[in-house]
C-alpha cells in the first residue's frame, strides 16, 4: 500500500460530512492525519459500518509508526532492512563521526542521531538532528534515500 | 532496573569500549558488556563494525547489524537454547559415528557449500574431500566459473572496495540488487559513502542499475535500465562504444552514456549468474579498451555473487587445490578442476555432504538430483540429529561462537572473532567437526 503523500489522497477516504464533531472539518481532518497529530479511529465519521473499508485503508496509507514529536520523523519498523543509509547521509554525522561519513556504522556512546539497533533504524538523538534546532535548514535526507519507505517526515 | 530501560540512557564509552553512564554506577550493577568491531558473517560484505552489549552470556542489544546479519544471529541463538540441555556431547559423537559411517559407505561424496566456513574449516573440507575421492563445490558453482573464466579471458579489471570507495564516480549494478543480497553495501562502499576523492559521498556519484522495474535500487537511481536480458549485451556494446547501436534503445541510456564518458572511474558491480557469458565478455572487453588507452580513466568490475560470505576463500583454497577456484574433483589422485554443469555433478554423488544447511535465504534449495541421497548437514540452525541415512551436527555459527578468517569479496581477510563470554554449550565449530570425522574415516 502507498503511503500518503497529500492531503488530498486522504480526504479522498473520508466521509466529507464537515459534521465538526472531531473539532474541525474534514480537509482540516485530513491534514492533521497527514502530520499524524490524529489517528483515523479520532474521526466518529469513520465509525460508521459503510466506512469501514475507508478506514482500513487510511490505516494502511498512514501506517502505525508513532511520531517523535521533536523531529517529525516516523520509523515503519516492518520495512525497515538496516541497510544504514539513514545513517550515512545524516548531515549531522557527515561533520561529528568522520568514520560513519566514510562508511563505518557509529558504535555505542557515540552520539549519532540515528543508529541501527537490533536490525532496524532507530532515532536515537532527536536533540541533535538538525530538525530539532529551529534556526537550522529543513533536512530530510534520511528519509528521501530510504529504499523502502521505512522512514518518513511530516 | 531492566535491561531495555537501561540501554535506552544515555551510555558512554571509555577508551577501552566499556559501557558506563553518566553516574559510573549503573553499568557495573546490570552487568553489561560491550562489545566492538565485530565482523559479521551474513554476507560477502563482511562489516567489521557491529557492536555488541552482553549480559550474562546473551547478547542483548546489536548496533549496526541489517536484517541479513540480525536474523543470523536470532536463528543462531534460537538453535544455541536447544543446545543448552547437557545432551550435546553424546549427541554430537552419535552424530559424527553415524556420519564417518555414511561417507565411508555411499560414495562419491558431493561436499556443497563450503563457501559459508572460515577459511580454516574450508581447508579441513578440502583435506576431507580429497581423502574420500568426493567432489568439492560452492553453491554458486555457476556464477564463480562464468566469472572467472570470462575474466582469464579477457583481463582481470579488480579494485579493492575501498578503492571503489575512494574513487568512483560511476557506479553500476548489473542484474544485481545490493539492497536485497548485501543490504549494507551502498552505505559502507559503493554509493554513500565519502571517499579520498568523492569526499561529498553520492554527491560525486552517479548511480545506475540494469534489472527488473520494481527492485529496491531503483529509486536511488539516477538511471535505471529495464531492459530484458535478452538485450543486455546491446546495451554492453552501446556503452563500450559510446553511442547506441542498431537496434537497442532505452530513455536512460544518453544519460548512463554521458556519466561513462565523463567518469574517470566507472565500478561496475555484476552479478554472474544473472548475466549471460556474451555480455560478461564485453563489459570486460570496454574495461580492457578503457584501462589500456593510458590515462587516468578506469573501469573495474567486481562480482557480486547471491550465496556465501566467504566465496572468495573458497576461490583461493580450491585454486590452490586444483588450479581452478569453482572447485575441485578429487575423484582421481591429483584434484582437478570440475567440468561438468551443477546437476550432473548432483547426480553422480552417492552421498551429499552440506557444509551449510540448504533451503536459507543465503544458500540455496536442494536440486531434485540429490533429494533422497544420504546426507551429511553442518547445520548451525538445528540441533544435531542422527538418523540412518541422515545426519545434521550442530556446529558453532562462524563470526559468532566460532572465529576464524573470511575473505571480502576484493580478497580483503577479515578476521571473525566471535563474541567471548558466550557459552559454548558443547558445540564444535565446523573445523573441529571436520577434523573430528578425518580422524574418524582414517
Amino acid at each position: 500500500m502507498k503511503r500518503a503523500r497529500s492531503i488530498y489522497e486522504i480526504y479522498e477516504h473520508l466521509p466529507k460530512t464537515n459534521c465538526g464533531q472531531c473539532g474541525t472539518h474534514c480537509m482540516g481532518f485530513a491534514g492533521y492525519l497527514l502530520a499524524r497529530d490524529v489517528r483515523p479511529a479520532d474521526c466518529p465519521g469513520l465509525s460508521d459500518p459503510a466506512f469501514a473499508e475507508s478506514r482500513r485503508v487510511l490505516e494502511e496509507m498512514l501506517g502505525s509508526g508513532v511520531k517523535n514529536e521533536r523531529t517529525g520523523l516516523i520509523v515503519y519498523d516492518d520495512r525497515c532492512i538496516g541497510c544504514g543509509i539513514c545513517v550515512s547521509v545524516c548531515p549531522v554525522h557527515s561533520v561529528d563521526h568522520r568514520e560513519v561519513a566514510v562508511g563505518k556504522g557509529p558504535r555505542f556512546g557515540d552520539g549519532a542521531v540515528i543508529e541501527i539497533v537490533d536490525g532496524r533504524v532507530r532515532l536515537a538523538r532527536p536533540e541533535r538532528c538538525n530538525r530539532a534546532i529551529p534556526s537550522a535548514p529543513p533536512c530530510k535526507a534520511c528519509a528521501d534515500f530510504c529504499p523502502t519507505d521505512a522512514m518518513e517526515l511530516v | 532496573m531492566s535491561v531495555e530501560k537501561f540501554t535506552r540512557q544515555f551510555l558512554q564509552a571509555d577508551e577501552e569500549g566499556r559501557l558506563e553512564t553518566q553516574d559510573g554506577s549503573l553499568a557495573s550493577e546490570s552487568g553489561v558488556e560491550g562489545l566492538e568491531s565485530r565482523v559479521c558473517c551474513g554476507c560477502s560484505c563482511l562489516c567489521d563494525d557491529i557492536s555488541y552489549q552482553m549480559r550474562q552470556g546473551q547478547v542483548v542489544r546489536s548496533l549496526n547489524l541489517c536484517q541479513v546479519g540480525r536474523k543470523r544471529l536470532q536463528d543462531a541463538s534460537a538453535a544455541r537454547q536447544g543446545a543448552d540441555s547437557g545432551l550435546t556431547e553424546g549427541l554430537l559423537e552419535d552424530s559424527l559415528d553415524k556420519a564417518a559411517q555414511i561417507l565411508r559407505t555411499h560414495g562419491p561424496v558431493l561436499f556443497v557449500g563450503a563457501e559459508f566456513l572460515d577459511e580454516e574449516a574450508q581447508q579441513a573440507s578440502v583435506r576431507l574431500a580429497k581423502a574420500l575421492g568426493g567432489i568439492w563445490v560452492p553453491w554458486a558453482f555457476e556464477a564463480v566459473r562464468r566469472f572467472h573464466q570470462v575474466a582469464c579471458k579477457m583481463g582481470w579489471a579488480a579494485a579493492l572496495l575501498d578503492d571503489v570507495r575512494d574513487h568512483a564516480e560511476v557506479v553500476i549494478f548489473w542484474r544485481c540488487d545490493p539492497l536485497v543480497t548485501h543490504h549494507r553495501h551502498l552505505s559502507r562502499y559503493s554509493f554513500f559513502a565519502r571517499g579520498r576523492f568523492t569526499e561529498r559521498g553520492h554527491h560525486d556519484r552517479t548511480l545506475a542499475a540494469v534489472g527488473e522495474k520494481g527492485c529496491r535500487i531503483e529509486r536511488l537511481c539516477k538511471q535505471f535500465l529495464d531492459v530484458p536480458p535478452d538485450q543486455d549485451r546491446a546495451l554492453a556494446e552501446s556503452l563500450r562504444r559510446g553511442r547506441a547501436q542498431e537496434g537497442f534503445a532505452h530513455r536512460d541510456f544518453d544519460g548512463i552514456r554521458k556519466a561513462c564518458e565523463q567518469g574517470v572511474y566507472i565500478a561496475i558491480f555484476v552479478d554472474p549468474e544473472a548475466v549471460d557469458p556474451g555480455t560478461l565478455e564485453t563489459i570486460f572487453l570496454w574495461a580492457a579498451e578503457t584501462n589500456q588507452a593510458g590515462g587516468s580513466r578506469r573501469v573495474v568490475i567486481l562480482p557480486l555473487y547471491r550465496t556465501g560470505p566467504n566465496l572468495e576463500g573458497f576461490c583461493q583454497v580450491s585454486t590452490a587445490a586444483c588450479g581452478a577456484p569453482w572447485g575441485a574433483d578429487f575423484s582421481e589422485a591429483a584434484g582437478r578442476s570440475i567440468q561438468r554443469d551443477w546437476q550432473e555433478l548432483a547426480a553422480q554423488g552417492g552421498c551429499v555432504f552440506l557444509l551449510y544447511p540448504a533451503g536459507r535465504e543465503e544458500s540455496r534449495p536442494l536440486p531434485a538430483t540429490i533429494a533422497g541421497k544420504p546426507s551429511i548437514v553442518l547445520d548451525p540452525f538445528s540441533p544435531s540429529r542422527a538418523d540412518l541415512l541422515d545426519v545434521t551436527i550442530q556446529v558453532e555459527l562462524g563470526g559468532l561462537g566460532a572465529e576464524g578468517v573470511f575473505f571480502r569479496a576484493d580478497g580483503v581477510p577479515l578476521r571473525a572473532s566471535g563474541l567471548p563470554g558466550l557459552p559454548r554449550f558443547g558445540l564444535k565449530s565446523a573445523a573441529e567437526v571436520l577434523e573430528s570425522l578425518f580422524t574418524r574415516i582414517l
